[in-house]
This record gives C-alpha cells, sequence and structure tokens, in this order.
C-alpha cells in the first residue's frame, strides 16, 4: 500500500515538474523598460533607436578619455593628416591625441580613441542590424513610418561601414545582432563591404522621405537632423568616388545638386548655420549650453590652446599656407588668437563656442559643397572637362576666387584635390581620407612633404590603416591585424 | 499530571464514570449488523475511534439498532449492555471492555496464555504511531499502530517493566501486573525537554535537531525577546554559527549585510532567502529618493526591520544542501525561515509588557581641542612658507579662534528613547486557538532635534481542525506600519571633522547661523555646511508591511495529506525628502532652489503552494514523502517625482506649488518562480535516516533556453548512540548522531529580465527633434541561467550525562560554478561585454561548532552556556578565459581580497608618505599596473558567541558575548590632509597626529603637517596601501538581560500568571583595538553613526 502511494506520489511530482511550467513563469515584458522585444511596437520607440544614434554624435563632453563619439573623427582625422597641430607636440600629456598626431597608434588600449572609433561604428551597426531585423519582421508600426526607419537603418550601417573600411581596411562585414555569431567573425575584404554598402544605400534612397521628417519619422519638418533619400544619394555619390566609378558618382550628386527647392550654397558664414540650404544632413547638439563639439573644440578661448582636454589643437602651417590669395575662406572660415605674442589659428566654421549662447548651428555631415567637388572630380575623371570646372567655380566663386585656370584632367584633378583640402578642412577627416584614396599619403607624410616627421613621427607606409583594437584581437581570435602593429 | 495520567490501571477498576461528559450524537439504522458495524458507522460520524480486543467480540450476537441524534454513550450502552460488555473512553477512544459482571469467562481465559493490549498518545490525546514498547523482563518488542496501539500476547501473570520510547518523548518506564486480559488506559508520553527535540521548521515541513539530517540553526523567541533592538538579524547576530551579520551604520533601520557560510558568488547578491510563514520577504528594500545620500536611509535599508520581534515564534537558518535544495534556485545562499506565533490551546492568556530606555553613542573619538587645532594649522603654514588666506582659511581669519566645541557632544551626545510596548491575547481549545499580538514601538534619535522612528504593527494567527481532525485551517497575518523621520543624514562625519573653533550652530535669535564671510557667503565647509542645517532637511518616510498566510489541509486517506499553502505580503514605502532653504546658505539660493522628492515604492509577493504528504511504514521504518509545486510572483513597483520651484519653505511638502516636477525613477519589475519539489525522508527505527529532495525550478528572469534547472540532495545520518555498543561501552552518551548532505542548489539573479536587451532613454540635455533617443546596454542573451552551488556537509552531534552536554561540530565544503559575470565581447559585437554565465569556480568551507552545556541544574540554581564558532576559508580555485586580469591574480585566494600598495611609511626626510615599487625602491606615486603587491584577505578568520544563562530562584541572568577577528583597514586617518583646512571635509583629526613627522630624521606613522596639498598626491594612494590595514577584531558584550519574576505564592495571591520585571541591555561593551569608532561599522573612510548603546527597563505581566 504505502509503496503504492509513494509511486503515485512520485508521478505526481514528476508530472508537475515535467508540465506546463514554461507558460508558468513567463512574465510579458516589463512594462516600464523597453526591450528589443517591445520597441519596434509602437512609432516613436521604434523611431527613438534611431534617434539614439544620432544623439551618440554630439553626446557627452566634447573631449575626454574615453569619451565615445564619432565625431571626434574630424579632430582626430585632422591630426592624423596634416590639418592640425597638437598643442605642444610630444609634450601633450593627453596620450590618444599624441598617438594620432604622430600616426603611430598604438592598437588602442580600453578607452583610447582609435578603440572609440571601431567600438562607435560597430555598436551603430549593432542597433542598425537589430533594427532591421525587427523593422523586417512583425510589429505594429505605420508602414511609412517602417519604411523611412529601415532606409535610416540602412543609411546609418553605411556610413558606419563607410568610416570603418577607409580607417581600418578590412573589417568584419556584420550584418545581424547576434553576439554569438558574431565574436569569432574574421575581417571580410574591403571590396564586400563597399558592395554592402552601395547596396544599403540604393535600397535607403528608395525607401527615405524627399522631405525631412521629424522626431515621429513621419511629420514633415524644418529641421535637416534626420537623413532623408537626399543624404542616402549624397553618401552614395561618395563611395562611388571612392569606388571609382565616376559616372554613377555623377549621377547620384547631380540628382542632390538638381533638387534646388531644397539646397543650394549659401554664403561662407551661412554654411554651417543650423538647417541652412547648405546641409543635407545635420545632426543637433543635444548638451545643455553648447552647440556643436566642433566649435568647443576648435574654437580657442583667449588663453590659447591647452595641453588639457579643452582646445587641444591649432591649425598647422601646412594647411594655412595652401590657401590662394584672397580666399574669402581664410578669412571667414579661420580665425586667431594671440598668446605670449605666438598667434595661433584656428578652425572657424562653426563660431558658437560660448556657453549657454543660443543654439545656431549643427554638426554638418553632409553638405551641398562637398556634392560639387564629387561631381567636379567625377566629371573630370570622365573627361568632361568644362562640367567640372563649372562645378569646381561654383565653389570658387563662393569664396570670392576666380575661375579655375586648370584646362586639363591632371591640372584639374590637382586643382580639385586643392579645392577639397581648403574647403572641406577639418571636417568629418575628409583630407586623411582623400590622400589616402588618391594614393598621395606616402608622398605627403613620408618624403618629400615629410608631414610626419615636422609633427614628430616618422613615417610608415602601413600607418594609413588604423590599428584593430587589441582589445578585440584578444576577445576574437579571427581578427588579424594590420601589418605593420 | 503526566505520571499521574500515565499510571497503569487494570480492566477491573471501576471505569463507568468516565462515560460521561461528552455528548457527541449519533444516528444509525440498522437489522442484524456486526458490532464492528456499528462502531464503524461511530468512528466515522464522531471521529472517536474504538479500541477493544477482537476476542471479546468474537461471541458477541448482531445486533438491530434504529437510532437518530442519540447520544453515542447511550447508543453504546444499548448495543454493548446485552452482550456482556461495556465501555470508557479516553480523549477521542473509545476501549470495549468486559462487564465487571461477566460470566465465567474471565476464569477460564486467566488460565489460557494472557494479553495486554494498550494505547500510547501524547498530551494532546493524539495517538502516537511508531512508538517502540518493550516488556523487559520478557525481552519482548513491539510497535505502536497507526491508532497508537500496541498488543503483546502469550504472556504469563506476573510483574514486568513496560518501557516505551518515543523519539522526542520523554521515557516511559513503568512497572505492570498482569493476572488478566488486560488493557491498559491510555499511556501519556510527556513531551521531550531536551533541546534536541524541540521543533525545527524546514522547508515545508518540521522536524527536530535530534531527526534532522540538514545542518540548521534554530533561535527561539526567548532569545530574541531579551534584545531591544529593532532588525530580527540583529538579535541573531551572535547566535547562529556560520551566519556574518553586520551592521553598516547605527541608525535604526538600517543596512544589514548578512552572509551565509561565505561568499558564493564573484559579482552576485550573498543574501539569503528570507520566508516569512512560507511567503519570501524582500531582502532588499527598494530605491527611495533622497538628495542626501546617506548609506542605509530607511528606504533602501533591510527590510527586516519591518517585522516585529515580537511576533517571531523561531528563527531556522538552512545551511546545507539537505536542507536547502528544495528550494532550489534560491537556495545556494542559505534560507531563513522566520515563523510566527501562532495559538495554543487553553485558558485565553492575555499579556502585557512595557520596557523603555535609552540608547547612546557608546565612544567617542579623541580629537584635537581648539589649542592643538590652531597649532597644527599654524605648523602647516610654516612647513609650506606660507600666511592662513582671509578668503578661504577662514578657520583662522574669521572664526573665533577662542571657541573650544566638542562636536561630538553637540551632533552625537544626546540620549536616544526607546520604548516598546506589547500585548497579546491568545487561547482556545483543541479544535480552534489563536493569538494576537499588538505591539508599538518608538526610538528616537542622538541627533540634535526631535527625530524618531515609530512602529505599530498587529499580527493575528487563527487555525481551526475539524473533530475529526481531517481538516485544518490556519491563518496568520501582520501588518504593521513604521513612520520614519530620521534625518536623511548622518551627521556623524561632520561631529568628528568639524574645526573646534568652527562658529555655533544658531545665531542668539535662535536662527541658523551661516557665519557668512565678507561676501556673505556662508564660512561652514560645504560638505558638511552647518550640521543643523542639513539635518533640518526634511525626512518622512512610512512603510506599510502586511504578511498573510493561509494553510488549508485535508487528510485523504490515513496518513495522505493534501495541503496547500497561499501567501501575499505587501512591503509599501512611500518617503519624501525635502530640502527648504532654510537649510541652504542665503547666498547660494539663486542656484538652489527649494526642492523636494517624493517617492512611492510597492514589493508584492505571492505564492501558491499545493502539496501532499505521505506519512507511514515501508517495511520496518518511517517514511515521509512530500511532493508539490509552488508559484510564485514578485512584483515591485515604484515611481518618484523630483520637484522644484516652491514659493516657500511652509509649501514644501505640497507637490502642487511646485513649478518644476521631473521624473525620477519608475520601477515595474515582475519575476515569477514555477517549481515542482518532492521530499522523500525515511527513518528507520530511529537509527538510520534517509533524505532526498529534489526540486526542478523555472524562473522567469533568465534566458528562455534556460529557465529550467533541476536542483536535488541526498541527506543521511546514523543515530549511533543507539547502537547496542556505543550503550554498553560509552554509558555516558545520551546521544550521537553523524549526519552527512550533498547536494546543489543555485543562485537566481533576482533581476527582473536580466536576459532581455532593455533599450533606456539616452539622458540628454536637449532633447533630439522633442522625442527621445534610445540605447540598449546589453545584448540579448537567451542563454542566461543562474550560477550553482554544490554543498557537502559533515556534521557530528553528540550529547553527554543525559544531554547536558552538547556537542555539535560541522564542516561544509560548498563550491559556487557558473558564476554571472560579465564576460568581455570583442566589440565587433556591439558591446563590450554581456552578463552571463561563466565556469569560474568559487569554493568556501569552514567549521562550525556548537558546545550547550547545563552546568548547574540544583532546584535553586541553574546555569547554562552555550558557545558557537565559525570559520570560513574562501578561495577562487578555478577561472576562465574572460575572467579578468583582477581575478586571474586572485586565483588561490579569496575573492573579495585585494592587492595594496606597501608603505613604506613617511620619508624620514620629506615628511611624506611613500610606497613600494615593484623594483624595491621607494616612491611616492605608485604604479598602479605594478606596484600594487601586497595581498591583503578582509574576511572575518572566525567568529562566533558565548552566551551564559544563570537563574536562581525567581531571578535570571543571562548576557551573551559576540567576538569576531577580523582584518581590516583601519582609519585612523580622515580623507583630508592634518593641517589643511579642507572647504568639502571637515578638518579636525584625531589626537594621533600630534606624533607627526616635524623635521628630518623624524620617524613617524603620520606625515607633515600641509595645507596647500602640495603633498597631496602621494596622500592619494594611502587608501589603498597597507599602512591603513589593521586589526578590526572586538570582542562584544552584545546583551545582557536580568530579570526577576514574582514568586509562584504571590502569583497566586494576586491571580497572575505572570509578573516579570527585566533589564535588557545592549551593545554594552566593546573590547577592540581599532581605533576608529567602531569596528563593525568602521569600514568606510568616512566615519559612520556606530550601534547604539541601549538600555531598558521593563516589565511583563501575564493575566
Amino acid at each position: 500500500m504505502a509503496v503504492r502511494i509513494l509511486n503515485k506520489l512520485w508521478i505526481l511530482a514528476g508530472l508537475v515538474a515535467l508540465n506546463g511550467c514554461a507558460k508558468l513563469v513567463t512574465v510579458p515584458p516589463p512594462v516600464t523598460e523597453l526591450s528589443s522585444e517591445n520597441v519596434y511596437s509602437t512609432n516613436s520607440t521604434a523611431s527613438g533607436v534611431m534617434t539614439g544614434v544620432y544623439i551618440g554624435f554630439t553626446l557627452g563632453p566634447a573631449l575626454s578619455p574615453g569619451g565615445a563619439s564619432l565625431y571626434r573623427f574630424s579632430l582626430e582625422g585632422g591630426l592624423s593628416a596634416d590639418e592640425l597641430t597638437l598643442y605642444g607636440g610630444s609634450t601633450n600629456s593627453y596620450q590618444p591625441l599624441l598617438q594620432f598626431y604622430q600616426n603611430n597608434l598604438m592598437g588602442g588600449g580600453p578607452g583610447t580613441d582609435p578603440q572609440t572609433i571601431w567600438f562607435d561604428c560597430y555598436s551603430g551597426i549593432y542597433k542598425c542590424n537589430q533594427a532591421l531585423e525587427k523593422l523586417s519582421g512583425p510589429n505594429g508600426l505605420t508602414t511609412s513610418v517602417r519604411q523611412q526607419l529601415t532606409g535610416e537603418a540602412e543609411f546609418m550601417r553605411a556610413f558606419f561601414y563607410f568610416y570603418l573600411v577607409t580607417l581600418y581596411g578590412n573589417a568584419p562585414l556584420i550584418l545581424h545582432s547576434n553576439y554569438g555569431d558574431n565574436v569569432s567573425l574574421a575581417r571580410g575584404p574591403q571590396a564586400s563591404i563597399y558592395r554592402q554598402i552601395i547596396a544599403d544605400l540604393l535600397d535607403a534612397a528608395n525607401l527615405l522621405t524627399s522631405g525631412y521628417v521629424g522626431g515621429d519619422a513621419m511629420s514633415p519638418t524644418a529641421e535637416r537632423v534626420r537623413p532623408n533619400k537626399w543624404a542616402a544619394k549624397a553618401l552614395l555619390a561618395r563611395v562611388y568616388l571612392y569606388t571609382g566609378a565616376y559616372d554613377s558618382a555623377e549621377i547620384q550628386s547631380s540628382a542632390v545638386i538638381g533638387n534646388t527647392s531644397l539646397y543650394d550654397t549659401t554664403s561662407l558664414n551661412s554654411v554651417f548655420l543650423k538647417n541652412s540650404r547648405e546641409a543635407i544632413w545635420q545632426v543637433q547638439p543635444v548638451n545643455t549650453g553648447w552647440s556643436t563639439p566642433d566649435a568647443q573644440i576648435f574654437v580657442l578661448s583667449a588663453a590659447g590652446p591647452t595641453t588639457g582636454n579643452f582646445n587641444p589643437v591649432y591649425l598647422s602651417p601646412n594647411l594655412l599656407g595652401s590657401f590662394e590669395q584672397g580666399d574669402a575662406r581664410r578669412q571667414n572660415w579661420i580665425d586667431s588668437v594671440i598668446v605670449n605674442d605666438t598667434t595661433y589659428y584656428y578652425p572657424f566654421k562653426y563660431k558658437s563656442a560660448t556657453y549657454n549662447a543660443p543654439v545656431t548651428e549643427y554638426e554638418m555631415v553632409l553638405r551641398l559643397g562637398e556634392q560639387y567637388l564629387i561631381r567636379a572630380e567625377a566629371r573630370a575623371k570622365e573627361n568632361k572637362i568644362q562640367e567640372a570646372q563649372a562645378d569646381l567655380n561654383i565653389i570658387r566663386k563662393r569664396a570670392g576666387l576666380s575661375n579655375t585656370t586648370a584646362n586639363d584632367q591632371a591640372s584639374l584633378l590637382a586643382a580639385i584635390a586643392h579645392e577639397r583640402q581648403v574647403e572641406l578642412f577639418t571636417e568629418w577627416g575628409n583630407r586623411w581620407l582623400d590622400l589616402k584614396r588618391t594614393q598621395k599619403v606616402d608622398s605627403v607624410m613620408g618624403m618629400p612633404g615629410d608631414v610626419c616627421a615636422k609633427k614628430g613621427g616618422t613615417w610608415k607606409s602601413d600607418w594609413q590603416w588604423y590599428p584593430v583594437p587589441v582589445y578585440d584581437i584578444v576577445q576574437d581570435p579571427n581578427l588579424t591585424q594590420n601589418s605593420g602593429y | 499530571m503526566g505520571i499521574r495520567l500515565a499510571t497503569l490501571i487494570s480492566i477491573t477498576l471501576s471505569i463507568h464514570a468516565s462515560a460521561r461528559g461528552y455528548s457527541q450524537n449519533v444516528t444509525f439504522s440498522g437489522k442484524d449488523v456486526s458490532l464492528q458495524t456499528v462502531f464503524a458507522s461511530i468512528e466515522k460520524q464522531t471521529g472517536v475511534s474504538f479500541f477493544f480486543n477482537y476476542a471479546l467480540l468474537k461471541d458477541s450476537k448482531p445486533v438491530s439498532l434504529d437510532v437518530h441524534d442519540m447520544p453515542l454513550e447511550d447508543v453504546l450502552h444499548r448495543v454493548l449492555d446485552g452482550e456482556g460488555l461495556s465501555f470508557y473512553r479516553s480523549s477521542k477512544t473509545i476501549f470495549i471492555v468486559k462487564s465487571q459482571t461477566g460470566n465465567g469467562s474471565l476464569v477460564r481465559q486467566a488460565r489460557a496464555a494472557l494479553e495486554i493490549t494498550g494505547v500510547v498518545q501524547t498530551e494532546n490525546g493524539h495517538p502516537l504511531e511508531g512508538a517502540s514498547v518493550e516488556l523487559k523482563e520478557l525481552n519482548l518488542k513491539g510497535q505502536t499502530d497507526r491508532n497508537g496501539q500496541f498488543e503483546f500476547k502469550g504472556l504469563r501473570a506476573g510483574r514486568f517493566t513496560l518501557v516505551i520510547t518515543y523519539i522526542g518523548y520523554e521515557k516511559y518506564w513503568h512497572e505492570v501486573e498482569i493476572s488478566n486480559n488486560s488493557v491498559l488506559l491510555p499511556i501519556i508520553l510527556k513531551t521531550s525537554s531536551s533541546s534536541l527535540d524541540q521543533v525545527q521548521v524546514i522547508a515545508y515541513g518540521t522536524t527536530t535537531e535530534r531527526l534532522n539530517v540538514g545542518s540548521v540553526t534554530t533561535v527561539k523567541s526567548a532569545e530574541l525577546e531579551k534584545q531591544p533592538v529593532t532588525n530580527p538579524l540583529l538579535a541573531i547576530q551572535a547566535l547562529v554559527p556560520g551566519m556574518e551579520i553586520t551592521q553598516s551604520v547605527g541608525l535604526p533601520g538600517s543596512v544589514v549585510t548578512v552572509m551565509i557560510r561565505g561568499q558564493s558568488s564573484i559579482s552576485h547578491a550573498t543574501v539569503p532567502l528570507y520566508v516569512v510563514d512560507g511567503v519570501p520577504y524582500p531582502s532588499q528594500g527598494l530605491p527611495g529618493v533622497s538628495f542626501l545620500s546617506l548609506l542605509g536611509d530607511a528606504s533602501t535599508g533591510n527590510p527586516l526591520s519591518f517585522l516585529n520581534i515580537g511576533d517571531i515564534e523561531s528563527i531556522d537558518i538552512l545551511k546545507d544542501a539537505a536542507a536547502t535544495a528544495i528550494y532550489g534556485s534560491q537556495g545556494a545562499n542559505g534560507v531563513v525561515l522566520i515563523t510566527t506565533k501562532k495559538g495554543k490551546p487553553g485558558k485565553t492568556r492575555v499579556e502585557l509588557q512595557a520596557q523603555t530606555g535609552f540608547g547612546q553613542v557608546p565612544e567617542k573619538l579623541k580629537l584635537l581641542n581648539t589649542r592643538q587645532y590652531l597649532d597644527m594649522r599654524y605648523e602647516a603654514f610654516k612647513n609650506d612658507k606660507a600666511a592662513p588666506n582671509p578668503s578661504s582659511d577662514y578657520d583662522l581669519t574669521l572664526w573665533d579662534t577662542t571657541r573650544q566645541t566638542d562636536w561630538q557632544k553637540i551632533l552625537l551626545g544626546r540620549m536616544a528613547q526607546y520604548t516598546a510596548i506589547d500585548a497579546s491575547i491568545g487561547g482556545g481549545n483543541a479544535n480552534t486557538s489563536f493569538t494576537f499580538n499588538g505591539n508599538y514601538q518608538k526610538q528616537t534619535s542622538i541627533f540634535p532635534g526631535s527625530y524618531n522612528l515609530k512602529r505599530a504593527s498587529g499580527h493575528l494567527a487563527v487555525n481551526n481542525v475539524s473533530p475529526d481532525k481531517k481538516f485544518m485551517v490556519s491563518f496568520a497575518g501582520s501588518y504593521s506600519i513604521s513612520n520614519n523621520d530620521l534625518p536623511g543624514f548622518d551627521p556623524t562625519a561632520a561631529a568628528v571633522e568639524l574645526a573646534p573653533d568652527a562658529p555655533p550652530l544658531y545665531k542668539p535669535d535662535g536662527s541658523i547661523n551661516w557665519a557668512p564671510n565678507s561676501n556673505g557667503v556662508s564660512t561652514w565647509p560645504t560638505s558638511s555646511s552647518n550640521p543643523y542645517a542639513v539635518l533640518s532637511a526634511l525626512f518622512d518616510a512610512k512603510t506599510y508591511n502586511f504578511i498573510s498566510t493561509a494553510t488549508i489541509s485535508y487528510e485523504l486517506l490515513p496518513g495522505l495529506v493534501l495541503m496547500s499553502s497561499q501567501g501575499y505580503g505587501n512591503l509599501q514605502s512611500n518617503s519624501y525628502t525635502g530640502v527648504p532653504w532654510s537649510s541652504i546658505d542665503p547666498s547660494a539660493w539663486n542656484a538652489n532652489p527649494r526642492r523636494a522628492a517624493f517617492s512611492e515604492t510597492n514589493n508584492q509577493n505571492w505564492t501558491i503552494d499545493p502539496r501532499i504528504t505521505y506519512t507511514g511504514k515501508l517495511f520496518t521504518g518511517k517514511v515521509e514523502a512530500l511532493a508539490g509545486m509552488t508559484l510564485q510572483n514578485n512584483k515591485e513597483t515604484g515611481s518618484s517625482y523630483i520637484a522644484t520651484g516652491f514659493p516657500s519653505d511652509q509649501l514644501i511638502q505640497d507637490i502642487t506649488f511646485a513649478t518644476n516636477v521631473t521624473a525620477g525613477f519608475a520601477l515595474n519589475n515582475t519575476i515569477r518562480y514555477n517549481a515542482g519539489f518532492g521530499r522523500l525522508n525515511y527513518n528507520w527505527h530511529d537509527k538510520y535516516l534517509l533524505d532526498l529532495s529534489a526540486r526542478r525550478d523555472g524562473n522567469s528572469s533568465f534566458g528562455p533556453a534556460n529557465r529550467f534547472h533541476n536542483f536535488y540532495a541526498i541527506g543521511v545520518g546514523w543515530l549511533f548512540y543507539k547502537n547496542e555498543f556505543a550503550q554498553k561501552h560509552f554509558s555516558s552518551l545520551s546521544y550521537g548522531k553523524l549526519r552527512g548532505s550533498w547536494g546543489t542548489t543555485g543562485n537566481g539573479s533576482g533581476q527582473a529580465y536580466a536576459y532581455l536587451d532593455p533599450y533606456t532613454i539616452i539622458p540628454v540635455g536637449v532633447s533630439y527633434q522633442g522625442g527621445v533617443g534610445l540605447a540598449s546596454a546589453q545584448p540579448f542573451n537567451p542563454n542566461l541561467e543562474w550560477e550553482e552551488t554544490r554543498k557537502s556537509d559533515v556534521g557530528l552531534e553528540l550529547g553527554f550525562f543525559r544531554d547536558r552536554i552538547l556537542i555539535n561540530a560541522n564542516f561544509y565544503r560548498n563550491v559556487s560554478s557558473n558564476q554571472l559575470i560579465n564576460y568581455p565581447l570583442p566589440d565587433i559585437t556591439g558591446f563590450s561585454s554581456i552578463y552571463q554565465n561563466f565556469n569560474a569556480k568559487l569554493e568556501n568551507y569552514g567549521w562550525e561548532f556548537e558546545l550547550r552545556t547545563k552546568n548547574i541544574e540544583s532546584k535553586d540554581f541553574h546555569w547554562s552556556s552555550s558557545l558557537n564558532l565559525s570559520v570560513n576559508r574562501n578561495k577562487l580555485i578555478s577561472g576562465a578565459p574572460g575572467l579578468s586580469a583582477f581575478y586571474q591574480r586572485l586565483m588561490g585566494h579569496p575573492v573579495n581580497a585585494g592587492y595594496y600598495f606597501h608603505s613604506l611609511g613617511v620619508n624620514p626626510i620629506t615628511g611624506i608618505y611613500q610606497y613600494a615599487d615593484s623594483h624595491g625602491g621607494a616612491t611616492y606615486s605608485p604604479n598602479p599596473a605594478t606596484d600594487l603587491n601586497t595581498l591583503f584577505d578582509p574576511n572575518r578568520k572566525y567568529y562566533g558567541g558565548f552566551s551564559n544563562t544563570f537563574s536562581y530562584k525567581n531571578v535570571q541572568l543571562s548576557f551573551t558575548f559576540y567576538f569576531v577577528r577580523h582584518p581590516q583597514q583601519n582609519i585612523y586617518l580622515f580623507n583630508s590632509i592634518p593641517g589643511s583646512f579642507n572647504s568639502l571635509n571637515g578638518t579636525n583629526q584625531p589626537v594621533d597626529v600630534l606624533s607627526r613627522w616635524r623635521q628630518p630624521g623624524d620617524v613617524s606613522r603620520i606625515e607633515k603637517f600641509n595645507q596647500d596639498y602640495s603633498i597631496a598626491s602621494s596622500r592619494t594612494y594611502l587608501n589603498q596601501s597597507d599602512l591603513l590595514l589593521g586589526d578590526a577584531s572586538f570582542i562584544r558584550l552584545q546583551n545582557v538581560s536580568l530579570s526577576w519574576r514574582l514568586p509562584e505564592v504571590q502569583l497566586k495571591k494576586m491571580n497572575l500568571q505572570d509578573f516579570t520585571v527585566f533589564v535588557h541591555g545592549q551593545n554594552v561593551l566593546t573590547i577592540t583595538k581599532y581605533e576608529g569608532l567602531d569596528p563593525e561599522t568602521g569600514s568606510s573612510y568616512i566615519p559612520y553613526l556606530p550601534p547604539l548603546r541601549i538600555v531598558t527597563f521593563g516589565a511583563k505581566v501575564d493575566l
């Protein structure tokens, strides 16, 4: 009897244990906390994810060790190239900047800047990947919002991969959010990354709205702080230029330039104002009391540059010397301060660097001026000399300069390269990327230009690629380091 | 009393008389039925059981009967009288016997072999099954059956010794004379008075220390009630081996940390599971809001302080696998079962107790007086070749340097009042009993001003059993309201650090003295400000605590009981902090608007535990089986608001007057547990014990792939004192048990949705396009699961001289694996780490000893002692790739150990602290990457308690010592450099600094006086150096209690059950070499309020 009852008991216990428990421990997603399970269920939270990506561009202290913000690439790219001088040179105690300055990056211990760029890009890519997965699955979004956000996520993924491939060369191509699948990925070839960038941008250009939309990814607005169709085309034009698809570059930049109802060149001092007609895509500063972080970093106070975390750089003689006589940009986009009889010149594209002053400027990411220069270069490559001259002259005219005298492909390409140097200086590392893609980096950084030596380093050709962070090489055994590191 | 009842009476006694006085009625209708049928029907209707010898009924004739609602005894007379039979009744058993007026069959039977039968019962009249019964001289042995009955057959007439034993009851030993077939009167066994046989509460049931194979320590209410503390954990501080209880600040209701058998997790919680009457109870408070961040403000303090100690019947601490595996994922850190008082049958009793007393800070630091302080400051200026700056060195240039204030006296010197009133009423009968307790407590503070902590609570317990004892229902509920307006600020740091010449707190007109400089800015150091102003910020926390459990059970078949417990608990806290302008320097009003924070949190738990138990026999042993499931839900909700812009200080408590209200936090978390569990306990002749338990546990906070896990344990026990060899050779051995257990338990996350990838709002100054930006902080982890602790435990328990000496030695080894750690990920995944399980292993092993003795037991004088000692060692035994370098380095050492710089003391030439670098040289600025080379283990080496109780006639004295051997950072220096007037911290120093370095060649442990911070950089490493490592061991007279009970004669005269007056003292005396304020709370650089010394007087009356 007892044995029988006991048997029944254990059977019962077994049933209880095996049965149905799974349902009982299922808890609906938290109501005060969002997760990937419910963040895509409403328009406002779903668009908040992409807004979070844009906020990352300007969030936090403008310059601090370990801070994470990609916008700082204007500073770091400028230091890597020949645009900026690090105050105090090798005596500057701000190690990460010194490494950029002397082109000798250490592979990035935790929190140093080369690691920050890598991390920021991949962290952004994760968000875009997860957004794309969730946006294509079942969700509660309005169709137009789903389209717009899918376009934004594709655009941003392309944007991050653009900087990874141009700065590090080969890089792991990650298109899904599951960390388990990604922990041991190896680096993919540059060509496949560019292919992915172009595919993403083409799709984004189809999906994104032609106008600008607000924080809800739906209602029209004058604020140019979310990417739209034209931003996708503008970035596409740049990528086609980088990959040598000049006809495509010309088509895409023409589409942007042709949209005169939205875009036009403006006077020099209006270019960087918020929502200027020059702006294709800007990001809005989010720190209380401050306009753009670029202004915060570059605009020197009466005390001049410092070795600390504020104002560590000023413009290099290289850049100052490259302006033509009478270039209005030299007057309007550069300012100076005299400290102890030394004149320090600094970028003055963004002018609002006073705490609590009204926010008049937004951080410019893509602008029409660059599109003219892209089209000029693409056309020159295609031997459309006159059209190329015309594009170039639009930029020169605005700077108060006469039409270009270059009239053959070689001289015109040189003139465009020079124009890019003085038009796009200290903007998103354009100079550094141009030197690399035009194969000028060795002759400028090394002999005969020998810029690296002037900055206190010894140039090695391998250094045109930034090192993969050592931290990642330790964690991911399939990740290889760039040569020379 | 017991003896008298148990006296054996043979059949020949007259017994009819006892058949009177019960009034159960019976309905029966039947023709020519056997007597057994009638009895069975009556058993069913009334719950009585019949007891008879079958031989008696053999010759009985069938009866016909048709009665309706007739009293039981009348029915029995009708059916028995004609059969020559009679009956008598004891409790619920009816004995059928031969009528005295019977025929000659008695004589016939006397010549034949004789039989005796009997029934064994408890004092409450319950039959005892499985008692062993022995007729000594005949070497006949037997056992009682389900009805407590036994019989011996084939006896000859004579006198024999009847011995009945049953675990948990005193041995019955009596001579019987057998001359007839006899039925013995019920034999009542008295409950054993040995502590080995007292009830121990275990998971989903009870046992006794004697029969428990698990490692469990029980503390009864008698111990708890002697201690005037507000948190029951503090009342068991010195009493439980293997349990480290530490108070971090001496404010009532503050944080108390608890660790059972060492730290089992590298980075996860080590708090035990608390269960009150079967309902899980929160171990940590929910966040409150406070601008004045104070460790342990009431809303984040320890929630156990909302329980009334007077309501607690016992606290059982479950430690090893056999005891805790049935709690599965929540059992790894041990389980603390709190059982509240239940009603007891008997005359209604009213108990009143009132006590009142005072508390004070037991210790003061010896600090510099004004003369010494000023000399220190001037010497610092001399060292620095500088002169005081009138716009910052206010202590020398603006303040009245002739003033001398003992800030410890002003800020911490008051007496706190302690008042507690308890009233209870309880009673009932065998079927229904109840108890109702009410309690009111009030404790004021030692700070200047009127602050207090008040609590009122009620506790009600009712239980009911059906007359046939098959259906049982019970309810226990408690509700308490606590009102805490103690300041949200601990002025202890200010009390020891303020300069002795600092200005008075008030101006002559009674308003706060800001002592402004010529610019109108207050000259008080910023962080301590005018301490009274900070104290005058408003703080108010109301906490409502409700706990209830209802249990119903039904005995389906004999031994098979179906039961279900339902519990609900709700801990709700509303807290308010307000900073009026009266507590802010007027010159800073512009930058600091009046502000207030409102928060509301709620922690709700419910649990449903249906289960089925079987108690019976299997082969020749006793078996207890349990199977059940539990469904448990824990929900935390809360929100807070921060409001600014109140137009005046008077309106600061009304949020509608605020011009700006922002949200603080919003909480809404649910964790659900679901488990099936079972336990099988087998007891073979009280000699061999086997205990198997298992649980399949599910927890919603883990990843969908790993929500379920199995936990199990096996425990065995051998009561070897029952062994003949032991009984023959060790006659003084009265008890001996060897037990062991092995099993697995888990440490759950306790954090809701830990596996999810939460998207949180990125805090920004200016919103992006007016919307929010979201960011995810961690990747989705479907594999997240619990940490696992494998526990092994061996115990030896011995009793000598009739258990007057009890020894308990325990060895355990717990290995915790599957550690939850932030595991590094390559950045390409989008994250640099993930919270996941990890194959690092952590070992805890240790010894626990207990010695309980009854030293003297005479008629008037009793003396008993108990001593416990615990030793725990912690070791990181295996790492895994990905474990941080910090922990890799600690491999083989305690997980909470750390590496420190080696201090080389003060450089005798320069007077500045210096440290050893990795090359053996000396440096002022050691390199954290290479020079952290001195390993320091901050764990307790051993700890324990020593208690004694003396009683002489009506006077009882007891005291408990608590001792801890404990290395710790010994903070004899403050954060500020001696000689500096620091605007953030205070400036006064302990008198120790007088032995500072003064000139080249001086050897001192105190650096030179300095006021311009030119030596500050070397100073910053001091906190990480071994210079401050010291000994915080202490012996504390934890509790003294003296009571006097009114003699029995007077009690009778006054018609009272009890009248006792008493004095209790808590934290009476501490012996330590520690140089800070208090060795227990002093582990931080900032001095915290030490535990108060509390003395109370009171009286207790039982009506």
